[in-house]
């Protein structure tokens, strides 16, 4: 008799206290989480000097764990060393100061990624990132490259030109360089999202890495034989990328077929 | 006169560099011979007057050694290692000579395609940039230091380094793929596979690994014969060599007779390194249950 008049305040107060409980934890952990938007994430100190402006960038990715998708990057640009210096800053106020040195580069945020473009880049059907997908899976947990260089590429394609029944026997093999097996992203099954939202997914899993598009804007609607971007890991054993996505960029940039690798 | 002198000294004998080269100066104008007899002026304990001169004389040992035996002035340029010994063709690589008589103004050569731009020395090492062309002679190329007193030994060697094969190294890890796998991947309908992950490692034709960060490395598949899984196209990419010249390779096949079959498909691997492409092909042999790169 003693237990049971014990036990049901016991529940009656559980059953009162809980949603007090659950919206007091909501409550706390609003108050506790850092500003929302990535870009007014504070930084006591970023120091770049003689760096290209990817690599300034890639410092500022590395250094806060911000992901990034470089929209537009004109290689010319890679050859231009940089120098910024700023003490009590912001995320947002670095990348304002790296941009402001190179003229036509633009930002902004979205899905926690720090996006740099520019105000000419085309939209819509003349832009392969904004092509919605009506799924995208990666079917368990993968390497963040294969997921960016290899399934993203291989399910755009399977809308852009959907296969053709065939008989016989039928396969594909592939070889996708770079990248390390510890940075492991998914399982995710998304629906009716854009490849630009795809690849922030990927790369703001971890926050630890950027994707590059490699095309100039005029080819943006194309997705050539190599792939249309690169994804650079922030743990990758490289600390400077100018001279590779130079080499990389110039290839696709002085193309006239449109981005196709020689 | 010799003994004032070293009183002036004073505590600062036995270690600052300003009385070392003032017993040095003595030492060239001869006057240091009576030091060790001077002692009668000094008033001052004598045991650590004796302990300051042995110090004193050990010091002067030295200077006068390195002074006579090592000899900057007179002698002949000598180099004992290059460092590192090799580079890549068409890029510029930062070198250290070191050896000795670098001395005065010294110049550096290493032979055709190489343009040398000498850094900062001293007696013992040289500093330099080796910007090999991208048309210079593979293989060995003798370097000489050059300064008033001659040229040096013209034994070692700067080896420049021609990409030749991107070479197996080792095994990452390795799954079968299943037919949901091989959807996400782009494979046909119904299909199943396998991957397979690899190091693979820049090397010249002499087998040594080409140690420089950042070459772009590029690679094209070629379905061969045998083809039993029916590879008719791949995806393949570009990345950059690490610090070692390495970078990692994922391999994958999907095919609508997997996982049954026990076929295979013989693919050729090219590769370029910075846009020239290599001497060596690797085979990549194409199985349900197995990929394999040049055997391994």
């Amino acid at each position: 008799m003693r237990q049971i008049t014990l036990r049901i305040p016991v529940f009656f107060l559980m059953l009162l206290l809980c949603p007090w409980a659950k919206s007091h934890s909501l409550q706390q952990r609003q108050l506790a989480d850092p500003p929302t938007g990535i870009a007014e994430k504070r930084i006591r100190a970023f120091d770049v000097e003689g760096l290209s402006m990817l690599d300034a960038l890639l410092r500022l990715g590395r250094q806060e764990q911000v992901p990034l998708g470089i929209e537009y990057l004109d290689p010319r640009d890679l050859d231009k060393p940089i120098s910024v210096h700023l003490r009590g800053t912001s995320v947002g106020a670095v990348v304002k100061a790296i941009l402001n040195q190179r003229a036509g580069y633009t930002w902004r945020v979205e899905n926690g990624v720090v996006l740099i473009g520019h105000p000419g880049l085309p939209s819509g059907d003349r832009n392969l990132l904004d092509r919605l997908l009506p799924e995208f899976s990666t079917s368990g947990r993968t390497a963040l490259v294969t997921a960016t260089n290899l399934m993203l590429p291989a399910q755009l394609q399977r809308y852009l030109n959907p296969p053709k029944p065939t008989s016989g026997v039928s396969g594909v093999a592939g070889s996708v360089l770079g990248g390390r097996i510890e940075n492991q992203v998914g399982p995710l099954h998304l629906r009716n999202v854009t490849v630009r939202q795809v690849l922030n997914r990927l790369v703001s899993e971890h926050k630890n890495a950027a994707w590059v598009i490699l095309a100039p804007p005029a080819h943006l609607d194309r997705l050539p034989e190599k792939g249309l971007w690169y994804v650079i890991e922030y743990n990758a054993p490289q600390n400077q990328w100018s001279e590779f996505m130079g080499t990389l960029l110039r290839e696709y940039w002085s193309s006239e077929s449109g981005g196709k690798r020689k | 006169m010799e003994s004032a002198a070293l009183s002036a000294g004073g505590a600062g004998w036995l270690s600052n560099l300003v009385s070392v080269a003032t017993v040095d100066n003595l030492l060239h104008k001869g006057q240091v011979k009576g030091v060790s007899g001077g002692s009668a002026g000094i008033s001052a304990d004598w045991t650590a007057f004796r302990y300051s001169l042995n110090h004193i004389t050990d010091e002067c040992d030295e200077i006068v050694t390195s002074k006579r035996g090592n000899g900057t002035d007179n002698v002949k340029p000598k180099i004992t290692s290059i460092s590192p010994p090799r580079g890549l063709i068409g890029v510029t690589t930062s070198v250290s000579i070191s050896g000795s008589g670098f001395g005065g103004n010294p110049t550096v050569n290493a032979g055709t395609g190489i343009t040398v731009t000498r850094g900062t020395f001293n007696d013992t090492q040289i500093q330099a940039s080796f910007a090999v062309a991208s048309n210079a002679p593979a293989g060995n190329h003798n370097v000489t230091v050059t300064t008033a007193q001659g040229t040096s030994n013209s034994d070692k060697v700067f080896y420049v380094q021609v990409p030749y094969s991107a070479t197996f190294i080792s095994q990452i890890s390795a799954t079968t793929l299943s037919q949901a796998q091989c959807s996400t991947l782009g494979g046909p309908p119904g299909s199943a596979g396998y991957q397979r992950w690899v190091t693979l490692e820049l090397r010249d034709s002499a087998s040594q690994a080409i140690q420089r960060s950042g070459v772009t490395v590029d690679d094209q598949l070629t379905p061969s014969t045998p083809n039993d899984l029916g590879i008719g196209s791949g995806t393949t990419g570009s990345t950059g060599t690490d610090s070692a010249g390495r970078w990692p390779d994922h391999f994958y096949v999907c095919s609508t007779v997997c996982p049954g079959s026990t076929g295979q498909s013989n693919v050729n691997q090219s590769w370029t390194a910075n846009g020239t492409g290599l001497g060596h092909v690797n085979v990549v042999i194409y199985k349900c249950n197995s990929i394999t790169v040049d055997g391994h």
